[in-house]
C-alpha cells in the first residue's frame, strides 16, 4: 500500500547544530501519527521539510507521493497545515480570514468553515489579533480542516486550547479525518491526548527516531514494576515503625529533590534484558521493562528481591523514561546504543 | 490576485494615506506659484526628500513583513505559486509609488491651481517633467525591497541596503551635477536608468525570495551571480565614495598640520609652524627652503593661504557646499535646469534654460502688479532669433535685474534690462567688435593668512575677456578694462605664488621675483613622525579602494573637466597622474591577499571551480568591499556538509508491529 507520507533517512542542520539525524518512518492512509520529542528534539524542522519550507541536507521526504522540495501550488491543496502558534493574519476580521481562504484555496468549503466557526461561538466581525489564542487554535483548525485535506500536519496542534475543547473538539476534528481516510501527522507536547488519538508514535530524541510504534504495541510490551532489593525488603518501613514519613510530614523526600536515597545509592542498579530505564527510589527502583518475559522475571527475583505487579505505564512514564538524561547527560536508549 | 491585494490592504492603505499625505501639505506649503510657475524647481527639494523617504520606507517593509509577522508559510501553504505571491505584492507596491508621485499633484492642479491667479500661466506639462525626476523613488523602492529580500542576517540586510541606497543618491547627484554632459541632462535616459535598476533590483529580490530564506543552503544559479554582481557594483560605488571622504578629512589633517609661508617684520619669506591654537609660531625648516629674501607688494602684506588647491575633487567640492537640501532639489534638472538669471520686483523674473537656448520672462500676477500675469519667450536682436543652445551667462554683480547672455556660437553678448520693461535682448558689443571668449576672476589682493580670531579677505572682481583684451561692465554697456588691474592681478595670481607641483599632500610651491627668478621654494611633505603618521591614514585609505578603480586612477584617467562626474568619487587624487606606483603596487598586493586568502576559503567550504574563480577575480578588481561581500554572502555555515547517518544503522527500539 503506497504511504501517505514517508520520511527516508532525512538529514537536516541549523548551523552547527543537527537538528535531524536520518530521520525515517512513513505514515499509511487513514492513520493518526504522533510526533514526540522534548523542545528542540526536530518535530518542527521535520514537519516543514515534509512542507517544502526547508529543504533537507541528505535524504528525502515525501507526501502523497510528491517530493516534498517540488511540492506544486496545485497540490497544496490537497494539505492541511496548520503552523506552529497558529499563525494568522492578525489585522483581519475572521470572515475575512474566510473569504481569503476561500478565495485562495479552491478546495475550501466555506460554509464548513462558517458553520464551524459559530459553533465554536466565535464572532465573524471579531479581528484574529483579539482572539485569544486557543480561540486562534481553533480558527486554524477549522481553516485546516475545511479544504477536505487528504493529509493535515498539525504542528503542535493542542496549543492554546483548553481541556474541553482538545476533548471535545480535537479529537473529533481528527477522527472524523481518520475515518475519511485522511492521514494525520502531528506533533504534541500532551501525552494524554496523544494516548487517545493516536494510532501510531513516534518519539524523536537528538534528531533521531527513537521509538516508532503503536498504542497498542506500546501498551503490551512496556511493563512498569516496582524491584525491591533483598536487604531492603527485610528493613522497617517508617509507615511499619509508626513514625511520620517526608511525604506525611511535607517535607520534601530525597527522591522529590531528584538525590538518590542511601538505600538506593548503595544498591547496584539491576542489570537486565529488556530493562529500559530503573529509577531508584525509597526502597528499591522503578523499573520501566520492554518484552519482560519469565526468564527475565527469574533473574530479576534471584537473590530475594521482589518484584511488584506489573503496572501499565502511561505514555508520559514511556516518554519521560525514554528522553530524560541521566548523570552522564546521555539518554537510556543512547546508552545502551553505546554500550552495544 | 484580490485575495492576496486584501489580505495587504491594511498596511497598504496606510502607506497611501501618509505616502500622498505628506507630500500634499509639502506642495501645498510651497505654493502654486513655486511648483507650476516658476521653472526653477529645484526650489522644491523637500518633494524629492519625500519621494525618497516613503518609497524607502514601503520597501523594506513590504519585504519584511511576512517574516515580521511569522505569516510566511500560512501564505504559501496554497495553491498559489510564489511568482504570483510576488508579483502581486511588488505590482501593489509599484502603482502605490506612482501613486504618490501623480497624485498631490494632481490634486494641486485640479483644485487650488484652476483657480489660483497665475493659473493662466501655469506650465501643466511640467506634471511630466515631475513624474519623470521623481522616478528615483522606483529605484528607491526597489533597492530596498532588493535588500529586505536577501538570505542574510538581520544587520547585513540593513548595511546593504543602506550601500544600495547611497549607490543610488549619490550616483544620480553627481550626475546632475555634471548635467553639461548631453546624454546625462536628458530625462529619458534618467527616467530609463531609473527603470533599468528597479528591474535589476527585482529581479534580484525575486530570485532571493523564490529560493526562500534559508542560511544554511548557498546562493546558487542565476540568483547567486546576479545577487553577486548587484551588490558588488553598488556596494564599491558607496564604499568608495566614504572612502573618498574620509580620506579627504585625513588629508585636510595633513594639510593644516604642514608649515605655513608668512612674511616676517623684515619682509623675509619664513616657513613657520604653528600650534593648535593658533597663538604661537616656530620657524622650521628654514636652511633648505629658504632661497633668499621676498618683499609682498606695500599694499599687501601678509602670507598665503594654501586652500585655493586643497579642495579640487569637483563633485564633492560642489555637494559639500550646497548641503543636504539641495541635492535633492538636483533631481529636478534632469530634462534641462531652469537658472534665474535675473529678477524685478519679484514679479518679474527671467529664466534660462541652456539646454534648450530658452529665455523665458515670467510676469506674475500679484497685489502690487498691474495687468494680467504672462510668459514671454525672449529673443534677441530685432529680428527677434532664438539663442542657441550654447549660451553662457555672466554674473553682473552690481546689478539683479539685468540679464546679460553670451551666445557662443557667434560670440556675441546680450541685454536685457527688466526694469525698464524692455522683453527683448539688447545687443551689448564688445568695444572694436570684439568676439566673447568667456568671463575671469582676477585677483586684486593677496589672501591674507589666518590667524587667531581673524579672518582672511578675498578682493576679486569678474572681467569678460574677448580676442582682444579684458572688460569691465560699467553699468550700460562693457568698456575696456584698465591694464594696471590686469597686470596686478596677473602677478599676484601666476607669477609671485607658484604652485609647481599639484600633489594632494606633497604640493610644492614657488615665490618668484620679478625677473622671474625663485626666491623661495618649498616642497611639502612627510617629514616629520605626526605628519608620517597623518599621511599613513591618508595611504591606507587607498588601499581600501577598489584596486581596478586605482589602476584607472593611474592610467590618467582625468579629474577634470567637471563631466567627468564620477571621477569626484572614484578616482584615487594620490594615483591621479600617474604618481606613487607603489601605492598602487600595494593595492593590487591587498587585492591579491585577499583574493588568495578567500580562494582558500572557499575551497575549505567546498565551492565549485567557477564560482571560486569568479570570486578571486571579482575580489582582484573590487578589494576589500568584495572581500567582504564574499565573506557575508558565501558563509562557512551555508556550505557545512552534513555526517549522514546510514538508515539502518540505527534503528528505533520499539517498531510497533514490525519487531
Amino acid at each position: 500500500m503506497s504511504r501517505s507520507i514517508v520520511f527516508d533517512n532525512v538529514h537536516r542542520h541549523f548551523g552547527a547544530l543537527d537538528v535531524l539525524r536520518g530521520l525515517t518512518f512513513d505514515v499509511a492512509p487513514g492513520e493518526v501519527f504522533a510526533l514526540l520529542g522534548r523542545n528542540g528534539s526536530g518535530k518542527t524542522t521535520a514537519l516543514r521539510i515534509l512542507l517544502g519550507f526547508l529543504a533537507p541536507m541528505h535524504g528525502r521526504a515525501t507526501i502523497l507521493g510528491i517530493d516534498s522540495q517540488a511540492i506544486a501550488p496545485v497540490e497544496r491543496d490537497r494539505i492541511g497545515y496548520v503552523a506552529e502558534g497558529h499563525r494568522l493574519y492578525a489585522s483581519m476580521r475572521i470572515k475575512d480570514a474566510i473569504a481569503f481562504e476561500s478565495d485562495t484555496r479552491p478546495r475550501f468549503r466555506r460554509s464548513y468553515a462558517e458553520h464551524a466557526v459559530r459553533r465554536c461561538g466565535l464572532s465573524p466581525a471579531k479581528r484574529i489579533g483579539l482572539l485569544s489564542r486557543g480561540q486562534r487554535a481553533q480558527l486554524s483548525l477549522i481553516f485546516a480542516v475545511a479544504g477536505e485535506p487528504e493529509v493535515l500536519i498539525f504542528d503542535d496542534p493542542a496549543m492554546g486550547l483548553d481541556v474541553v475543547m482538545r476533548r471535545e473538539f480535537l479529537d473529533a476534528m481528527i477522527e472524523l479525518l481518520s475515518d475519511q481516510g485522511c492521514s494525520v501527522l502531528f506533533s504534541s507536547h500532551i501525552l494524554t491526548d496523544v494516548e487517545r488519538i493516536a494510532d501510531r508514535v513516534g518519539i524523536l530524541d537528538e534528531g533521531r527516531l527513537v521509538v516508532d510504534a503503536t498504542m497498542v504495541d506500546l501498551r503490551k510490551r512496556v511493563e512498569k514494576r516496582f524491584w525491591e532489593p533483598p536487604e531492603a525488603a527485610g528493613r522497617e518501613t517508617p509507615e511499619a515503625a509508626g513514625r511520620e514519613t517526608p511525604e506525611a510530614a511535607g517535607r520534601e523526600t530525597p527522591e522529590a529533590a531528584g538525590r538518590e536515597t542511601p538505600e538506593a545509592g548503595g544498591r547496584e542498579t539491576p542489570h537486565v534484558d529488556g530493562l529500559l530505564r530503573a529509577r531508584p527510589r525509597r526502597r528499591g527502583f522503578d523499573l520501566t521493562l520492554l518484552d519482560f518475559d519469565a526468564e527475565r522475571e527469574a533473574v530479576l527475583r534471584s537473590g530475594g528481591a521482589s518484584l511488584s505487579e506489573p503496572a501499565v505505564p502511561t505514555l508520559e512514564d514511556l516518554f519521560l523514561d525514554i528522553t530524560t538524561r541521566n548523570e552522564g547527560g546521555a539518554t537510556p536508549l543512547r546508552q545502551r546504543e553505546s554500550q552495544s | 490576485m484580490k485575495a492576496l491585494l486584501k489580505k495587504d490592504a491594511n498596511w497598504l492603505l496606510f502607506f497611501l494615506a501618509f505616502g500622498t499625505a505628506i507630500p500634499l501639505f509639502v506642495i501645498l506649503g510651497y505654493g502654486f506659484r513655486a511648483v507650476w510657475v516658476d521653472p526653477s524647481m529645484g526650489g522644491i527639494s523637500d518633494l524629492m526628500i519625500v519621494w525618497w523617504i516613503g518609497p524607502l520606507a514601503l520597501g523594506a517593509f513590504g519585504a519584511i513583513r511576512d517574516e515580521l509577522t511569522r505569516t510566511e508559510e500560512y501564505l504559501r501553504h496554497r495553491p498559489i505559486s510564489r511568482r504570483k505571491i510576488f508579483n502581486v505584492k511588488v505590482g501593489a507596491c509599484l502603482a502605490l509609488v506612482v501613486f504618490w508621485l501623480a497624485a498631490p499633484l494632481a490634486f494641486q492642479m485640479l483644485f487650488p491651481g484652476l483657480w489660483d491667479r497665475n493659473a493662466p500661466i501655469a506650465q501643466w506639462g511640467r506634471f511630466w517633467h515631475y513624474l519623470g525626476a521623481g522616478s528615483i523613488a522606483l529605484s528607491v523602492f526597489a533597492a530596498a525591497f532588493c535588500a529586505g529580500s536577501l538570505r542574510v542576517g538581520w544587520i547585513q540586510r540593513i548595511v546593504i541596503g543602506a550601500a544600495l541606497e547611497f549607490f543610488l543618491f549619490v550616483g544620480f547627484v553627481q550626475l546632475a551635477i555634471s548635467l553639461d554632459e548631453r546624454w546625462a541632462n536628458s530625462l529619458g535616459v534618467y527616467v530609463a536608468l531609473n527603470v533599468a535598476l528597479t528591474a535589476l533590483f527585482l529581479v534580484v529580490a525575486y530570485g532571493n525570495h523564490a529560493q526562500g530564506r534559508d542560511p544554511d543552503r548557498p546562493m546558487v544559479g542565476k540568483t547567486g551571480w546576479l545577487t553577486a554582481v548587484t551588490l558588488g557594483v553598488g556596494l564599491i560605488f558607496s564604499a568608495t565614495f566614504v572612502i573618498a571622504q574620509i580620506q579627504e578629512e585625513f588629508r585636510m589633517d595633513v594639510i593644516h598640520h604642514y608649515p605655513w609661508i608668512v612674511e616676517d617684520s623684515e619682509g623675509a619669506i619664513r616657513l613657520i609652524t604653528v600650534d593648535s591654537e593658533g597663538q604661537t609660531y616656530a620657524e622650521c625648516d628654514a636652511e633648505h627652503s629658504v632661497k633668499g629674501a621676498f618683499h609682498f607688494p606695500e599694499d599687501d602684506p601678509g602670507g598665503r593661504s594654501l586652500t585655493q588647491w586643497w579642495t579640487y575633487q569637483p563633485g564633492w567640492d560642489e555637494m559639500r557646499e550646497m548641503g543636504y537640501h539641495s541635492w535633492f532639489g538636483k533631481f529636478f534638472d534632469f530634462g534641462g535646469r531652469w537658472e534665474r538669471i535675473a529678477t524685478f520686483e519679484h514679479n518679474k523674473r527671467c529664466y534660462l534654460n541652456s539646454t534648450k537656448g530658452l529665455v523665458h520672462l515670467y510676469k506674475t500676477k500679484s497685489p502690487r502688479m498691474e495687468g494680467e500675469p504672462a510668459v514671454v519667450d525672449l529673443r534677441k536682436g530685432p529680428k527677434a532669433e532664438r539663442f542657441s543652445t550654447d549660451v553662457e551667462r555672466i554674473w553682473l554683480e552690481e546689478t539683479d535685474h539685468v540679464a546679460v547672455l553670451a551666445d557662443l556660437s557667434d560670440g556675441t553678448i546680450w541685454k536685457c534690462d527688466l526694469s525698464e520693461g524692455e522683453e527683448r535682448f539688447e545687443s551689448a558689443p564688445l568695444p572694436g567688435g570684439d568676439r566673447y571668449l568667456g568671463c575671469k576672476t582676477y585677483e586684486l589682493a593677496q589672501n591674507r593668512i589666518v590667524r587667531n580670531g581673524q579672518t582672511y579677505e578675498r578682493v576679486k572682481r569678474t572681467y569678460v575677456i574677448g580676442s582682444k583684451g579684458a572688460y569691465v561692465w560699467n553699468g550700460t554697456s562693457f568698456e575696456t578694462a584698465p591694464d594696471e588691474i590686469i597686470a596686478h592681478s596677473a602677478a599676484l595670481g601666476e607669477r609671485f605664488f607658484v604652485v609647481t607641483r599639484v600633489d594632494p599632500i606633497a604640493p610644492a610651491v614657488e615665490f618668484r621675483g620679478d625677473g622671474g627668478e625663485i626666491l623661495f621654494s618649498h616642497r611639502y611633505g612627510l617629514f616629520t613622525g605626526a605628519q608620517k603618521f597623518r599621511g599613513a591614514l591618508v595611504y591606507f585609505m587607498s588601499l581600501l579602494r577598489a584596486p581596478l578603480l586605482q589602476i584607472a586612477s593611474f592610467g590618467g584617467v582625468s579629474q577634470k573637466p567637471r563631466a567627468t562626474f564620477l571621477c569626484a568619487t572614484l578616482i584615487d587624487p594620490l594615483l591621479n597622474g600617474r604618481n606613487r606606483l607603489w601605492l598602487l603596487g600595494a593595492n593590487l598586493l591587498v587585492g591579491v591577499i585577499l583574493a588568495l586568502c578567500a580562494v582558500k576559503r572557499l575551497a575549505q567550504m567546498g565551492l565549485s571551480k567557477g564560482r571560486r574563480l569568479f570570486w578571486a577575480l571579482s575580489i582582484l578588481l573590487g578589494g576589500v568591499m568584495v572581500a567582504l561581500l564574499c565573506a557575508v554572502l558565501e558563509t562557512r555555515r551555508a556550505y557545512r556538509v552534513t555526517r549522514v547517518i546510514a538508515a539502518d544503522d540505527v534503528p528505533p527500539l520499539l517498531i510497533g508491529g514490525k519487531a
